[in-house]
């Protein structure tokens, strides 16, 4: 792994008005890796994500990308640096069509060949988009919309790839080809930073994980070992619940 | 001045407002023989008309919040009409008795009629619609002296009859100084009242977040339709005042720039505060005419005007006055200088924190309990196949569940399950696609959100949703709302069933507060809620709730956001209002500790359908439960 | 009736010229709603500035009412004049007045506008008088133009003139919005704010371009106006603001095509009102379809109702 993390939190509060909604954040995520951020409702997982951004306000800590703050930086500034975002609910553009989606994610990028060829790549990722090149968004399923919002955040070649609840509002079995597609774009070099509520599924594709509570980290480690902490049931379901491994 | 010292309503209190009615009574008294010159005695009679013109405003605009750019016409209406009635323009002679009374209330209904728009359009839309009410009218006023002269045309209608009012003639200038004051006077404590009354929070309820208002059981539609009516009604008095003034009426006294003038009044004032108002609309008839020279960059000026109030300072120039006064009144103090809470105040230090025994307070008690003899549990609401959906999202899909009397049933699930969709449903927030809801037998599947509140269903919000401008206090005298039926008459009158109603009122929601101890009495109860920390907000939404004396307490993540510590208080507490007061608690939850220590039942929703119901034990190692939350492994 | 049918022809082509002009009005109300969901009060002003901006170009480049130079160079100076002053100031009111107001509750940004609306209005009042300005476009028209027949429809060269820009600045407009990066970056930013910033869109330069468009074609249309009826004056922003408004909310506010729809309907409208009715009554056509739509429809001819969210 590289010396520098890709994207590193350190001690980092956030506060919603006068309510701390993050407290003393520490986390890391290295180039390749895929890293999944865990908990319950109202843990703190989309304030996170929204803090990377710089869309909310940090009073102490310092938000890292390769080693440079960001702390101040605009949500342009950011995203331009290499990092792309596929929101919770997707929020694809609706009335726009699935090719004017795919090329709004290239919006910062001037490179007109090489976006070309990666609109290629994406296509042959999600061959149903292919199909509804010219539809308007509005009109795809919940799946193909996910599908869509992946694509256009690939579109952007991020270094860092952002998924807020990628598996919010699909069907259980969407769900399974979602979190392969997700595995498969890591594989293929993109770091991602997951946040979700769905444990089993995002630490069965990730490389490591935290688990968020009321804003604070309470446990963080490897994907397999977290699998199975006790700590991590209690964390979801307030203890007294059986491991079910098999 | 008035307005803050009867919020605490009790004669004990009576003493300010009777010494300023005196004062300002010899003020009027003395005032006219003050002015210099005749046109000084003018620019006096119109700061009373301003005044009321400001303050009928600030009744659609100020307390209840409503963009009506058509108020201008109204006071057109009142002078116009009296004009008709009282001239030789259709030769109708009525007494000014009869006149002004009717041109208010032919004004009155022209507010409601303007006001029923207001029920399907919001904010800008209603501007709009407004406007082009005014400018509609304005063009009838100069139109319609063809083919029938009705309205004179641009050359108005002018030579009124004289008028006599118990048996004094009104006509020297300095009667009608007398005249105008005396109006503009009752005018003042009539806006007074209602603003501390039921109807004044109940405005200011709707301004503040109109769902809330409406879950809290206002009919927010007759509230609006009210306000129309009763700014229509002072514009409409107040025109019918000017136009005998004038002996004239002319399509360009009630234009554009009038309407302007009194907006600025009331916005500099601070919306909604009537001392301001009064303030805003002396000002700025009087700073014209100190400014005669600078005349021309008038209108330019209300427009600079405006924008800088808005951006700078949106709250009015002198609005901060009353709220100031209150934040600085001093907490209850015991001998030594200690801070007092109310549990001292009932039981002494030494005793152990009121949450932990139940906030055991015997006026509580006796508001609080309800009617509950052991019996066996009855089935109080019961939702049969209740669905709903959104576009293609099937939000809830054929639920069916019962809540028995004087039980807490959890709702759990994770994310997007389908629990808040379910209060909205129950709530009236939205209707149903499929199914029933029935409380008590009765079906109120459909209902609105108020209706669905006076049936006795109290709710609070998983985002918060109080009255952020309104204090402590003022936020939970709103539950009320729906149990007090003072009507405007009463409230303009101020009769004792009004009077006893805001005594039995204000002393209700304190007890209520005072079940949290000493957090939330004493110098919080006038404390904007906004001054609250986080816990204290949930606490007084759960207040809110409770004072509206409901059978079914709906509570949405009532512990979201809190530390463990308050958590735990909370818990309690919720357990205290089933096991002391018998209430009977929907609970959507998403801490399992919470849950597990005061369910009696619980329900486990996934993707909009009930995958399990029971005990919490079973509950909790139901495999299906454990997939919901952890998320299935992948196969 | 026979006359009245006779007169039907002329007025649908009036009909269709007003409701160019009306169309590039609703634009830019259309426009500004769909991004920050609010009503530009203002945008009257704008155009009635943009109005009395290209009558001052004309009135810079003419001595004794003719123009000093090519009529055609003068009335494209004229028009591109009016759309600069108008884009302007529509960016600076958005600055200034509006932006601060972002966060604010509705009703806050809405009487800023208002003050924005009254304070313009009377600026002009002030500095250029309430005295009606006459546009002297004799010297504009070629001769041989001066009157177009088709059939049993007379044209002005005005009135075409006015119909010849409006359609191409609205198909200017339909292009820019649909094939540009700017384009679809409004798009976006109109349906989705904080999506169109997570691509990267900087927000707040795609609303001050939103509204350097929207005011440039009020501005033009008011220069068109001035044009084809010969006259300003600094009380028309009020009347034109409301009819622009009608005609969006008409074709349905925030949707471009329905702005542009809006106005041709509410223009054709008008001039039948005129044609069977009388004159003096045609502003209460617009009124009347407002307070209509608002009630009926309120999403208009081509607007979506979206759900209201929790």
């Amino acid at each position: 792994m590289a010396a520098t993390p890709l994207l590193r939190i350190e001690n980092v509060d956030v506060f919603y008005g006068r309510i701390q909604a993050l407290y003393t954040i520490n986390l890391e995520v290295h180039s390749g890796e895929l890293v999944c951020l865990l908990g319950g409702n109202a843990s703190g997982k989309s304030t996170t994500l929204k803090t990377i951004l710089g869309r909310c306000r940090i009073t102490a800590g310092t938000v890292l990308l390769d080693g440079q703050s960001i702390n101040r930086l605009s949500t342009q500034a950011i995203i331009s640096r290499g990092v792309a975002i596929v929101p919770e609910n997707r929020r694809i553009f609706t009335r726009m069509s699935v090719l004017e989606n795919l090329e709004m994610g290239a919006y910062l990028r001037k490179d007109k060949p090489s976006v070309a060829r990666d609109l290629e790549w994406i296509l042959t990722l999600f061959p149903r988009l292919a199909d509804r090149l010219d539809q308007p968004g509005m009109t795809l399923s919940g799946g193909e919309q996910q599908m869509l919002a992946m694509g256009r955040a690939l579109m952007s070649r991020p270094r860092l790839l952002l998924m807020d609840e990628p598996s919010m509002g699909l069907s259980p079995l969407l769900v399974e080809h979602q979190f392969d597609l997700i595995k498969t774009i890591n594989e293929q070099g993109t770091a991602i930073f997951m946040v979700e509520q769905n444990a089993a599924m995002a630490l069965s594709i990730a490389h490591r994980g935290y688990v968020l509570q009321t804003g604070a980290i309470v446990l963080s480690g490897l994907a397999a070992d977290l699998l199975c902490d006790p700590l991590m049931q209690e964390a979801y379901l307030g203890g007294d619940a059986a491991c079910t491994t098999p | 001045m008035t307005a803050a010292a009867s919020t605490h309503s009790g004669f004990r209190f009576r003493q300010p407002q009777t010494i300023g009615l005196l004062a300002a009574l010899l003020i009027l008294a003395v005032a006219p023989h003050l002015m210099p010159n005749s046109y000084w005695l003018r620019v006096y009679s119109m700061i009373g008309i301003y005044v009321m013109l400001a303050l009928g405003l600030n009744v659609v605009a100020g307390f209840a919040g409503l963009l009506d750019l058509a108020y201008v016409a109204f006071f057109g209406i009142g002078g116009y009409t009296f004009a008709l009635l009282s001239s030789a323009q259709f030769d109708i002679h009525l007494p000014f008795a009869a006149a002004l009374p009717a041109a208010a209330i032919v004004t009155m209904l022209c507010g409601f009629l303007l006001g029923l728009t207001s029920i399907r359009l919001r904010g800008d839309y209603l501007a709009i619609v407004t406007l082009a009410f005014a400018q509609i009218f304005k063009l009838l006023l100069l139109n319609l002296d063809r083919p029938v002269n009705i309205t004179g045309g641009v050359n108005g209608i002018y030579g009124f009859d004289a008028i006599t009012i118990f048996g004094w003639r009104i006509i020297s200038p300095m009667h009608y100084a007398y005249l105008i004051w005396a109006a503009a006077l009752l005018v003042i404590i009539a806006a007074a009242r209602f603003k501390s009354s039921r109807y004044g929070r109940g405005w200011e309820a709707l301004r503040e977040d109109e769902l809330a208002a409406a879950a809290m059981g206002i009919n927010t539609t007759w509230m609006k339709l009210a306000a129309f009516a009763g700014g229509a009604l002072i514009a409409g008095g107040t025109g019918a005042l000017f136009a005998s003034f004038q002996d004239s009426v002319f399509p360009n006294n009630f234009d554009f720039p009038q309407l302007v003038v009194v907006y600025c009044m009331v916005i500099l004032g601070g919306l909604g505060n009537i001392p301001g108002v009064v303030c805003g609309a002396v000002l700025l008839t009087i700073l014209p005419e100190f400014l005669r020279e600078y005349g021309a960059y008038r209108m330019m000026s209300y427009g600079l005007i405006l924008v800088a109030l808005m951006i700078l300072r949106p709250q009015g120039l002198l609005s901060e006055l009353p709220f100031l006064r209150k934040r600085m009144a001093r907490p209850d103090k015991d001998a030594s200088g200690r801070l007092k809470s109310s549990t001292d105040l009932y039981y002494g230090a030494a005793q152990t924190p009121p949450e932990a025994s139940g906030g055991h307070q015997p006026d509580a008690a006796g508001t609080l309990a309800m009617a509950a003899p052991v019996r066996e549990p009855q089935p109080i609401l019961r939702l049969e196949g209740l669905t709903r959906n959104f576009g293609g999202l099937t939000a809830l899909s054929n639920l069916d569940l019962t809540l028995y009397e004087g039980e807490i049933l959890s709702v759990i699930g994770p994310n997007g399950a389908g629990k808040t969709t379910l209060f909205n449903l129950i709530s009236g927030i939205y209707p149903p696609s499929r199914g029933s809801i029935k409380l008590y037998g009765d079906d109120i599947t459909g209902a609105k959100p108020y209706q669905v509140a006076r049936a006795g269903v109290a709710r609070t919000f998983q985002n918060l949703r109080l009255f952020n401008n309104m204090s402590v206090l003022d936020n939970v005298r709103v539950g009320c709302f729906s149990r007090t039926r003072s009507g405007p008459l009463s409230i303009l009158l101020n009769l004792p069933g009004q009077r006893r109603e805001e005594r039995e009122t204000e002393a209700r929601a304190k007890a209520i507060l005072g079940i949290f101890g000493g957090r939330l009495t004493g110098y919080r109860f006038d404390q904007p809620v906004s001054a609250l920390s986080y816990a204290n907000r949930r606490r007084t939404e759960i207040a809110r709730a409770l004072s509206s004396e409901p059978r079914i307490l709906l509570l949405d993540e009532p512990a979201a956001g809190m530390n463990p510590q308050e958590t735990i208080e909370i818990t309690q507490f919720i357990r205290t209002l089933r096991d002391r007061y018998g209430h009977t608690i929907l609970l959507i939850e998403h801490k399992l500790g919470v849950v597990r220590s005061i369910s009696d039942r619980v329900a486990v929703l996934d993707y909009g359908c009930k995958i399990a119901e029971g005990h919490y034990d079973e509950i909790v190692n139901n495999p299906q439960v454990i997939e919901a939350y952890l998320g299935r492994r992948k196969s | 009736m026979d006359f009245i049918l006779d007169q039907l022809p002329q007025q649908l082509v009036n009909g269709l010229t007003l409701g160019g002009v009306y169309a590039l009005i609703a634009i830019g109300y259309s426009m500004v709603y769909g991004i920050l969901t609010m009503l530009n009060f203002a945008h009257g002003e704008v155009y009635m500035i943009g109005g009395f901006s290209g009558w001052w170009v004309l009135h810079l480049l003419s001595r004794n009412h003719t123009p000093l130079i090519n009529a055609a160079a003068l009335i494209i100076l004229m028009i591109a004049g009016g759309m600069a002053v108008s884009g302007l100031l529509g960016v600076l009111v958005e600055r200034v007045a509006y932006r601060p107001l972002r966060a604010a509750p509705r009703l806050n940004l809405l009487l800023s506008a208002l003050g924005v609306s009254i304070f313009l209005q009377n600026l002009v009042l002030n500095y250029q008088g309430a005295k009606v300005r006459a546009f002297h476009v004799a010297g504009l028209v070629p001769p041989s133009l001066q009157v177009i027949r088709i059939g049993p429809v007379v044209f002005s060269f005005m009135r075409v003139l006015v119909i010849v820009v409006c359609f191409c600045l609205m198909a200017l407009l339909a292009y820019l919005v649909k094939n540009t990066r700017a384009g679809k970056a409004m798009r976006a930013t109109a349906e989705d704010i904080e999506a169109a910033a997570f691509m990267g869109v900087d927000v707040d330069r795609i609303i001050t371009l939103v509204f350097l468009i929207g005011s440039a074609l009020g501005g033009a249309a008011g220069v068109l106006v001035g044009l084809l009826f010969t006259q300003v004056d600094y009380y028309v922003g009020f009347q034109a603001g409301l009819k622009g408004f009608t005609a969006a909310v008409l074709g349905g506010i925030g949707n471009l095509y329905g702005a542009m729809l809006g106005g041709l309907l509410l223009g054709l409208a008008e001039a039948l009102a005129v044609t069977f009715f009388s004159a003096t009554y045609k502003d209460v056509v617009a009124f009347v379809i407002l307070i209509a739509v608002l009630l009926i429809r309120p999403q208009g001819l081509l607007g979506n109702r979206e759900p209201e969210k929790v």
